[in-house]
């Protein structure tokens, strides 16, 4: 017993040793590997009680993603079943566990401002005032997840292009979205047709027409096709009609709509035996 | 004639080798023939059968698709991959540690070894290189296999997303180039065998501590169950540190005995890169290079115990 005593304490001793040589080397690596984003922080307090003992043990061990592997896969439970909660605080976890994950802050942030929004609004049991508080809460709310996924993933694209789409397509705020789509421009492997966004988006705020004809007319003398689109001419002629440009300034082209008449009507001609397509 | 017979037997006392040859102390041929014999040992336990578990969940993984974005389905894959190997790589590398001392004992083989000129520290470093070889080979096996399927997965993905952004006229070639690269940045890379390699030194080192633990358990059950709970303690490291460390909770005891804890007890959190690489984390040749050191400084230190341990041991 003795020996076995004196044999632990020897290697207890060993182990301690070998531990003071490694901590600083650890430590160094610890660090380097944070910084890097690639060692998350252990799951805090809060969270380990949502996602439960075994989850939180799985994410511990190197499991983190795995565990939001599964969380997904419960989200999407919660979400046939139209279950707004459950799916709101799978997400919170799901994004917890791999905040680089941008696509997971983007799906969240769409249950939110699409579906649940949507569900809420067509709620038929509620009054409609509030259902109409309610789907605003969930836009809401998914501008905020947005966000919060924006300021884990400084760098990402994506989820200023999402936000700008929300401000747009679901809160009207076109000022909003053009910052929105200029931020996510600005950023790398971000979509071309982005560009053009900002101009239209500007077009429809109040009070920046002038800067919104100057942006999209710069684009359109950049002369590349894609730099002209219908849409780029329809929006400088709305712009040329409402900021009264002289005429000699304006762009020559004829608007698109007339355009597709012509074509139309051309189409007609050509068909055999005087045939009309109504 | 005295003289002659004198200087006769002196030219045969010369002529006379010693038959016995001491052994030299440390042989990388009879840790190679232990490990060899070690890895078949463990080989005819079966184990590979995990790998066909593994392809139906990497097949089944490919396949799932919850409205996923092409990126996403590609990430979980990765995700699916690297944790199932994450989990064989260290659920093997405990138990079969644990039964390698005891089962030679059962089979008496202990003994057939250990009466040569073995020395104990290359028993207990071959098997250890064995039990590492099974779950390299594994790892190995896993990896191409998962690599296959990515591979296959991107390439059917990007050919699916270019023909639906050619149809679109929003998009330009130059959005379409983007969007490639940003799949193919989930597909096949060398940092995937990065993550491999982490999980891999996370078994060693795991491996290490098992051997340990096996020197002195009594059963093998004693070995799986202590070692689970040190490779649980082990991801608890920095939550410890900042809990006893850095705020100061508890009394100087508790303080004390935490402080000893984290110093003994191996930081497996450290290797846990892994789940990071598969979202698309990057990571530098350097950073693996100090994470194998470290690892081969544990393996080191639990070696040098055990056999510290094993040394004197009676059967």
């Amino acid at each position: 017993m003795a020996l076995f005593a004196k044999k632990f304490f020897l290697v207890v001793m060993l182990l301690l040793i070998g531990g003071l040589i490694r901590a600083p080397w650890e430590k160094k690596l610890n660090g380097e590997l944070s910084a890097a984003g690639l060692l998350s922080n252990p799951p805090g307090e809060s969270l380990r009680e949502q996602m439960g003992q075994s989850a939180t043990l799985a994410a511990l061990g190197g499991l983190r993603s795995l565990v939001s592997i599964y969380m997904t896969l419960h989200a999407h439970d919660a979400w046939q079943m139209t279950d707004w909660e459950t799916v709101e605080r799978d997400y919170h976890i799901i994004t917890t566990l791999q905040p680089r994950d941008v696509d997971s802050w983007i799906k969240g942030a769409w249950h939110l401002w699409a579906n649940a929004s949507a569900n809420v609004q067509l709620n038929e049991s509620l009054p409609p005032a509030l259902r109409e508080k309610m789907r605003q809460e969930y836009v809401d709310k998914g501008i905020v997840f947005l966000q919060q996924g924006i300021r884990n993933n400084p760098q990402a694209a994506k989820p200023w292009e999402e936000l700008g789409f929300v401000y747009r397509e679901k809160k009207h705020d076109y000022c909003a979205a053009a910052e929105a789509y200029r931020q996510a421009y600005a950023r790398p492997h971000a979509s071309a047709y982005l560009v053009r966004f900002v101009g239209y988006m500007l077009a429809q705020c109040p009070g920046h027409e002038r800067e919104a004809y100057d942006y999209l007319r710069a684009l359109y003398d950049e002369g590349a096709i894609h730099r002209r689109l219908p849409s780029v001419i329809v929006s400088l002629k709305q712009l040329e009609e409402k900021l009264d440009i002289p005429l000699i300034q304006r762009i020559p082209d004829v608007h698109p709509d007339i355009l597709r008449q012509e074509r139309a009507k051309k189409r007609e001609q050509k068909l055999p035996g005087g045939i009309r397509i109504q | 004639m005295a003289s002659d017979s004198s200087e006769q037997v002196r030219d045969q006392t010369k002529r006379v080798e010693p038959l016995v040859k001491s052994p030299p102390i440390f042989s990388a041929q009879r840790v190679w023939v232990l490990m060899a014999s070690t890895f078949t040992q463990l080989v005819r336990m079966k184990t590979f059968y995990f790998l066909a578990i593994f392809a139906l969940l990497v097949i089944a993984a490919s396949n799932l698709n919850l409205l996923y974005t092409p990126v996403q389905q590609l990430k979980v894959i990765r995700e699916t991959s690297l944790g199932a190997m994450s989990i064989f790589s260290w659920l093997f590398a405990i138990t079969a540690t644990a039964v390698l001392i005891p089962r030679d004992l059962e089979d008496r083989t202990l003994y057939t070894i250990l009466c040569k000129p073995v020395p104990r520290l290359e028993y207990l470093v071959g098997k250890l290189l064995g039990v590492l070889a099974v779950i390299g080979v594994a790892l190995a096996l896993m990896c191409g296999l998962f690599t296959v399927i990515l591979h296959f997965q991107e390439t059917s993905i990007i050919a699916s997303e270019m023909h639906h952004m050619a149809q679109n006229p929003r998009f330009t070639e130059e959005d379409r180039i983007t969007e490639a690269a940003m799949i193919a940045a989930y597909g096949p890379d060398l940092n995937l065998l990065y993550g491999v390699l982490a999980v891999f030194l996370k078994s060693a080192v795991l491996a290490a501590v098992a051997m340990l633990v096996s020197t002195f358990a009594s059963s093998s059950l004693f070995t799986i169950i202590i070692t689970f709970v040190v490779f649980l303690i082990g991801h608890f490291h920095k939550m410890a540190t900042d809990f006893w460390v850095v705020e100061q909770q508890g009394g100087w005891i508790t303080r004390m005995i935490g402080k000893v804890m984290i110093l003994v007890i191996p930081d497996f959190q450290i290797f846990n890169i892994s789940d990071s690489i598969s979202s698309g984390q990057v990571v530098g040749l350097a950073t693996m290079v100090e994470m194998s050191g470290l690892a081969a400084l544990y393996l080191g230190l639990f070696t040098i115990a055990s056999w510290f341990v094993f040394s004197d041991k009676e059967f």
